[in-house]
């Protein structure tokens, strides 16, 4: 995907500061590289190169978020499918959050499969394993899988920021940042 | 998934970063208007923000 040639507006003359010049002389060099290197932009390689790689948080491992597990999620309504929900998440909630997002995706769907409270209790059994202390650095790690997995979505929402709070629900679901738990 | 051969389980494992690329990718081809900032976009506002950040 070559990038299309663009003329940034920007000062003319570097040496006379122009006080109307809405960006400075960096910022309008910087535009200028991104728009004139012919190569793929950067989220589209980061997608591409960095998507597959999985995270590692002491012994947990966050594969990258498919379609697959995105849907387990909304089966079990967690908050961090809703667009702000991943603020206000109990610790139940985030307990099944690290129980989708790190055991293999057949075997949340098996657990939900058998109904019941099969899958409540191996979310229970998988909590009493994690260190209290964990919780919170698991919790920002799948915070981040999560944005990345909506940092290549196209919508009005898009802001081409830092990788928090990009997609809206309209089209595919929300970005959250940090899960936070609140007890 | 039809556009590339997926079949239904290859394409719900795939990242979803990667999904939403070549979503795009399909949309542009097909003439499809882009819903919000090109990647192109992004990629400024990204580079003029990391330049406003290490002049500031």
């Amino acid at each position: 995907m070559a990038k299309p040639s663009r003329k940034i507006r920007g000062r003319l003359h570097p040496g006379k500061p122009d006080p109307k010049a809405f960006f400075n002389q960096a910022e309008v060099d910087a535009a200028k590289r991104a728009t004139e290197t012919p190569s793929n932009p950067s989220l589209v390689t980061d997608a591409f190169v960095l998507g597959d790689t999985p995270i590692k948080v002491g012994p947990f491992e966050i594969p990258p978020v498919g379609l697959g597990r995105y849907m387990i999620l909304e089966k079990i309504k967690s908050p961090i499918t809703e667009p702000g929900g991943a603020v206000n998440m109990s610790n139940d909630q985030l307990a099944a959050l690290i129980f989708v997002c790190t055991k293999p995706e057949k075997l949340s769907r098996e657990l939900l499969a058998q109904g019941g409270t099969a899958f409540t209790d191996a979310v229970l059994e998988l909590a009493d394993t994690i260190p209290l202390t964990a919780i919170r650095a698991l919790g920002a790690a799948i915070g981040v899988r999560i944005a990345q997995a909506f940092s290549t979505i196209i919508s009005s929402a898009s802001s081409g920021g830092t990788g928090d709070g990009l997609a809206e629900k309209k089209t595919a679901g929300s970005s959250p940042g940090q899960p936070e738990t609140t007890g | 998934m039809c556009e590339y051969g997926w079949s239904i389980g290859y394409t719900m494992k795939r990242p979803l970063c990667q999904a939403f690329a070549l979503y795009a990718a399909i949309d542009a081809r097909y003439g499809g208007d882009a819903k919000g900032p090109s990647y192109v976009d992004q990629d400024i506002v990204a580079s003029i923000r990391a330049a406003g950040a290490q002049t500031a």
